[in-house]
């Protein structure tokens, strides 16, 4: 069942990490100054990015990408 | 068999059937539990029944609570609370207080809870107002006070115009009033609108608030304290009562007061609080770990993890369009099915697919809003409620396809808006397409062919064709609604044409009180002396209410005849929508035809027994002496005695057209013993019937007058008559009257009996049907009894748990 943007926004970050587990496709991640690490998934029709904070990978939060010129980043990175 | 048992006898059926078809009294088969997996029938399920919506029952530190109390006190400490109490009460106590703010008392179950408080905060001259949906286990403790004189009444659900009504209504005669209601409902998972109950409140000093919160607590609310003390404080004039056998997860319940003289006067004076075991100590043990998590900050972590659930849960619902009942942020979902028959098989479907639910119906929710109900906690992941949720959309349309059903029903037996596109959906045409079989359908009886019909039905009473063109002339066209009546005839007939099943039926505007106890009749008709229609409703009925046997033409003996009557059910379920009618009621089944016992319950109808009919066949006799020789001793004595010794003292007539003096006097005579009898409580018949009854060849009019030396007064006049009806091999006495001032001494109503009997001889008539009521005065005269049920279908349950209220007391008192 796929969700829109704003109803996976309204869910909390323990549950929205549940919904790229069981959902999500993970595409790509990187590394930011050794500290946290984006993960950029694909779920439903959208993309989102995942901030974890690496020393105790704990996850900072999850937002969808709306940007376009970010999406197609990641996406040229990707090919 | 009296009604209660027939209720009884209801439920029972549809435990067994339930458990019957593998989804009711279920065993799991697990060693040990772990999480929300469990084993039944040798089948791993998940489970979407645990009411635990925050699965605390298998934390570790209430595990260890428990343990530990039962270290130190053992399995049990046997002593009433009124003596002594094991320490961890006091502790439990103490940590509850500070938990709701307020003061507590703990009780062993929440039934019991209310068992201990309503009889003590309720007085004598207090009045209660259910809600039509609060909790079985508040109606318990509200019947100990009812005994006592108690005003009882009942409202629609949730319908706080109608509390207010009530309220100003009752506020005249009680100081205080009681509104009893759930915080949250356990069928549907709904709230009671706690704002607007403390608004009236607030606007009527009388009225008072008790709120049955057991499926509310903990998974809202500051430190769990539940739903209705999540929206407002506890008010000065509220008790609420809660369970520790929910999301607490421990078991036990507890009553939350405003004021400790309150809660004192509880805990020294509640009858469980004195004689019942208390609260065990390993329920307590676990009970004050569970109240430490909720006075931590960790509670509320778990309220959202479970608030998330639910939103998920919500929204594949609507996404799934699937008939979500009652949309809201509780955990308890209701998906209506409307039929029992759905039920069963959605929730089976789901079984197999790896889903335990439950099943919602009667008696918890009327027959034709049988649901799925299923319970969402925190243990559940997104993955097992997709999966749980995907499964019964996938099978939902199939289990509509299998058991000949339509969305647009469900949707209409919950009084929802119909999804748009199913509006135009017509289920009848689409049956008779798929069987073969034609329907025939009439609103007059001179549409149809006097032969066929008098052949199918003519021999069982007063509805041959004759029969009914009388009941259609008498009851078309009069000016009050009761007097005005829907004919339906329905003849169904297989492909050869052949008819399957033939019928009628009729609707009109009848008392809900009709089949209830005399004493709860004499209750409503005084209401009804304010409110003409109170406790009425539009009733479709097969056969009428001036008609008496198997109103049924059934050709058991085609392998269509289930096939017939479910096209009978289409047929009266559009019926009942066009008419606006609220109560089906098919009458006249054999008790015991266990076939049509199940067919009947699974689509969606109830049980219930019919006063006993009464006929005397066996008229083979040729004098009145053979007749009376052939009774037993006891009979043969009683009607020497009573019958006999004074048949020298009446005339007896047959009589045509009366002039209209004598007609008005006989229908004063009907009124006479309308008024003395309420076992079957009815409108009174217009006078249109009797003038009618008057020109019809079909109908005789027997007059008893007792001669001038035993009727003194000026102008003799007749004391008793009996009107009916001369079927083809049938005498149908089916209306009496009786001058009740020379009834005791010349025994009126039984010379009734006794020369209807020598008529229907005299015409070389084969049986008499002496109708219902009077048993032991009618098996006198060798009547044989015809028992039968009457299978019931409500649009909702109110008038039925209305009449459940009147307390029977009352009219002794």
């Amino acid at each position: 069942m796929q969700l829109t943007i704003p109803e996976f926004c309204s869910f909390s970050l323990k549950s929205k990490t549940q919904l790229l587990n069981k959902d999500g496709e993970l595409l790509f991640e990187r590394k930011v100054y050794d500290k946290y690490k984006v993960v950029f998934y694909r779920i439903y029709r959208f993309y989102v990015e995942m901030v974890i904070e690496m020393k105790n990978k704990k996850v900072l939060r999850i937002d969808p990408v709306i940007n376009n010129q970010i999406v197609h980043m990641y996406i040229w990175k990707l090919q | 068999m009296s009604k209660h048992h027939s209720f009884i006898d209801t439920v029972y059926q549809i435990a067994c059937d339930a458990t019957k078809k593998g989804i009711a009294h279920l065993y799991t088969e697990d060693a040990s539990l772990s999480n929300n997996l469990i084993t039944i029938n040798k089948q791993k399920v998940v489970n979407f029944s645990s009411c635990s919506y925050l699965g605390l029952e298998l934390d570790e530190r209430l595990k260890a609570g428990a343990i530990k109390a039962i270290k130190e006190y053992g399995t049990q400490f046997s002593a009433s609370r009124a003596y002594l109490s094991a320490r961890h009460y006091a502790e439990l106590e103490c940590k509850l207080e500070e938990l709701f703010g307020s003061p507590v008392v703990v009780a062993p179950t929440t039934t019991l809870g209310h068992i201990s408080a309503i009889p003590v905060i309720v007085s004598d001259d207090d009045a209660i107002i259910l809600d039509h949906q609060v909790h079985h286990s508040v109606q318990i403790a509200v019947n100990l006070v009812k005994h006592r004189g108690v005003r009882v009444e009942m409202i629609r659900h949730n319908r706080m115009d109608m509390l207010e009504d009530r309220v100003k209504k009752l506020r005249e005669k009680h100081q205080r009033i009681w509104y009893m209601a759930d915080g949250v409902y356990s069928m549907y998972g709904d709230f009671s609108p706690v704002n607007e109950v403390y608004e009236l409140m607030e606007k009527y000093p009388e009225m008072h608030y008790y709120v049955d919160d057991a499926h509310g607590m903990s998974w809202t609310g500051k430190h769990g304290k539940g739903y209705a003390l999540s929206q407002k404080p506890i008010h000065e004039k509220m008790v609420m009562a809660t369970s520790f056998a929910k999301a607490f997860p421990t078991g036990g319940g507890a009553l939350v007061f405003p004021n400790k003289q309150l809660a004192q006067r509880v805990l020294n004076c509640g009858g469980p609080m004195i004689t019942s075991g208390p609260m065990q100590p390993g329920s307590l043990g676990a009970a004050i770990a569970s109240a430490n998590i909720h006075l931590s900050d960790e509670i509320y972590e778990m309220q959202q993890d479970l608030q998330e659930n639910i939103k998920y849960t919500n929204l594949l619902l609507k996404k799934y369009e699937l008939p979500n009942i009652s949309p809201s942020d509780s955990p308890v979902f209701f998906i209506g099915v409307s039929l029992p028959k759905m039920g069963y098989n959605l929730i089976k479907r789901l079984m197999n697919e790896g889903y335990y639910t439950n099943i919602g119906i009667f008696p918890a929710v009327p027959m034709k809003n049988t649901g799925v109900r299923f319970t969402i906690t925190r243990k559940h992941t997104f993955n097992q409620i997709e999966g749980m949720i995907e499964a019964m959309a996938y099978h939902f349309p199939k289990v509509l396809e299998e058991e000949n059903f339509t969305e647009a029903k469900i949707y209409q037996a919950f009084k929802l808006p119909l999804p748009e596109e199913q509006k135009a959906e017509t289920a009848v045409t689409a049956l008779v397409n798929q069987s073969g079989m034609k329907l025939r359908h009439e609103k007059s009886i001179i549409y149809l062919h006097r032969k066929e019909w008098d052949a199918l039905l003519g021999d069982r009473g007063t509805f041959d064709w004759n029969g009914m063109k009388f009941l259609e002339d008498s009851f078309t066209g009069n000016e009050l609604p009761e007097e005005n009546w829907e004919f339906d005839y329905i003849i169904i007939r297989d492909l050869t044409g052949k008819p399957v099943l033939a019928t009628f039926l009729t609707t009109t505007l009848a008392k809900d009180d009709m089949l209830a106890p005399a004493t709860i009749s004499m209750q409503v008709e005084k209401m009804r002396q304010n409110s003409r229609y109170y406790l009425c409703s539009k009733t479709l009925c097969m056969g009428s209410l001036l008609t008496e046997g198997n109103h049924l033409y059934l050709d058991r003996s085609s392998p269509l005849w289930k096939d017939a009557m479910r096209l009978l059910f289409e047929k009266i379920a559009a019926l009942q929508e066009e008419y606006g009618a609220s109560v089906t009621n098919l009458r006249d089944f054999d008790p015991k035809d266990e076939d049509m016992d199940a067919l009947l319950v699974d689509n969606g109808y109830f049980k219930v027994t019919m006063p006993e009919n009464h006929l005397v066949e066996n008229l083979d006799w040729n004098s009145k002496e053979e007749f009376i020789k052939k009774l037993s001793f006891n009979s043969r004595r009683h009607i020497k005695k009573r019958i006999t010794r004074h048949e020298d003292k009446y005339e007896v007539e047959v009589i045509g057209q009366p002039a209209n003096e004598v007609l008005n006097y006989l229908y004063q005579l009907y009124l006479n013993v309308k008024e003395n009898s309420l076992e079957l409580n009815t409108f009174t018949l217009p006078y249109k019937v009797f003038e009618n009854i008057a020109k019809n060849p079909n109908w005789e009019m027997l007059v008893l007058k007792l001669k001038p030396e035993h009727d003194t007064r000026a102008i003799r006049k007749p004391v008793g008559f009996v009107f009916a009806y001369v079927g083809q091999d049938t005498y149908n006495p089916m209306l009496v009257g009786l001058d009740y001032q020379f009834n005791r001494e010349y025994n009126c109503y039984r010379q009734c009996i006794y020369r209807v009997i020598m008529r229907a001889k005299e015409l070389g008539l084969k049986k008499v049907r002496l109708g219902y009521s009077a048993t032991i005065e009618k098996r006198k005269f060798g009547a044989k009894i015809i028992e039968s049920a009457a299978y019931m279908q409500a649009k909702d349950n109110y008038s039925m748990e209305v009449l459940g209220t009147m307390n029977v007391l009352e009219h002794h008192q």
